[in-house]
């Protein structure tokens, strides 16, 4: 599976898209590796329920300190590449 | 737990049951705890990238844009094919640690030799072909092709990044070496497969990251 996503996302890269639909899915994408990753490979599929929660919901918080930074930096800059052809 | 942890023989299964990290050991948990503290560490350095490249028009000096005017020196591409070789190795790495993880469960000492070798292997592999990148074997690397750090965001960004992944590479191989000669002394014979596990969380997070690096650095167009 991860072989195959990794397959995807280089060929993603290579195909006439906008910028905004190729990092959707680049991101989308990258994101089910790494929760593969730490699913299967990191146990979290056998361990107890808080500990994956509490994993889990600190990268949330992660997150939406990302979203929040950069779409303010993409404003300052007065360049918002997210969303150009 | 307490009565417990003061024996290192104790396998991972006569754990102690606790309401909030079930049969994860003591040591298990403080690996996950110095795990997510490290990714916080990423999350500032990718946050970084993310906010300068935002808000940048220019992002890596190609000769159109030198010849428009907007950067002086011509910056190379980065490699995706290459790197893409690259996080296959990493996968397969993995893979071959959850196999060496199995082996040690299983109290197969010869098979968990044998995978944690090829694990090993794959890591300083992956080395190799970083300083290949950087440097060139043969060939110029992307420092003698003009990507200087500190010249520009996309160059300091890039060497930043993936020169702090490049150390937890550097020191996953060498905690993984250290783990086969104890595996190889027999310190893990008795089915106490607690540290290997404990192992293998840190390679697997190396792995995650690298996906994440991979994706946000090379890909994102």
């Amino acid at each position: 599976m991860l072989f195959v996503l990794t397959i995807l996302e280089v060929g993603l890269v290579y195909l006439p898209l906008s910028k905004g639909l190729m990092l959707s899915g680049l991101v989308c994408m990258a994101l089910v590796k790494a929760f593969l990753v730490a699913w299967f490979f990191m146990h979290l599929n056998h361990d107890a329920p808080p500990l994956g929660k509490g994993i889990f919901y600190s990268f949330i918080f992660a997150g939406i300190y990302a979203v929040v930074l950069i779409s303010e930096g993409m404003w300052r800059g007065g360049y918002f590449w997210f969303f150009g052809g | 737990m307490t009565a417990h942890a003061h024996h290192h023989n104790v396998r991972p299964e006569d754990w102690p049951e606790d309401p909030y990290v079930g049969k994860a050991t003591a040591g298990k948990v403080g690996m996950w705890i110095f795990l997510l503290s490290d990714a916080m560490m990423f999350v500032g350095f990718l946050l970084a990238y993310g906010i300068r490249r935002g808000n940048s028009e220019v992002w890596g000096c190609t000769p159109e844009l030198v010849e428009a005017g907007k950067c002086l020196v011509v910056e190379p591409s980065l490699g995706i094919n290459f790197t893409a070789g690259l996080t296959f190795l990493l996968i397969c790495s993995s893979v071959s640690m959850v196999m060496a993880y199995a082996a040690v469960v299983e109290r197969n000492k010869k098979s968990a030799m044998l995978w944690l070798g090829l694990t090993i292997i794959g890591g300083a592999l992956f080395l190799v072909g970083q300083y290949y990148e950087y440097f060139g074997i043969g060939h110029a690397g992307l420092i003698e092709k003009g990507l200087i750090f500190g010249e520009s965001a996309y160059a300091t960004t890039f060497y930043i990044i993936t020169s702090f992944h490049g150390m937890h590479v550097l020191s996953g191989v060498i905690y993984l070496s250290i783990m086969w000669v104890r595996l190889s002394r027999g310190k893990y014979d008795d089915g106490d497969y607690n540290q290997i596990e404990m192992l293998g969380l840190f390679w697997h997070f190396v792995d995650l990251i690298w996906i994440l690096v991979f994706t946000f650095i090379y890909l994102v167009p």
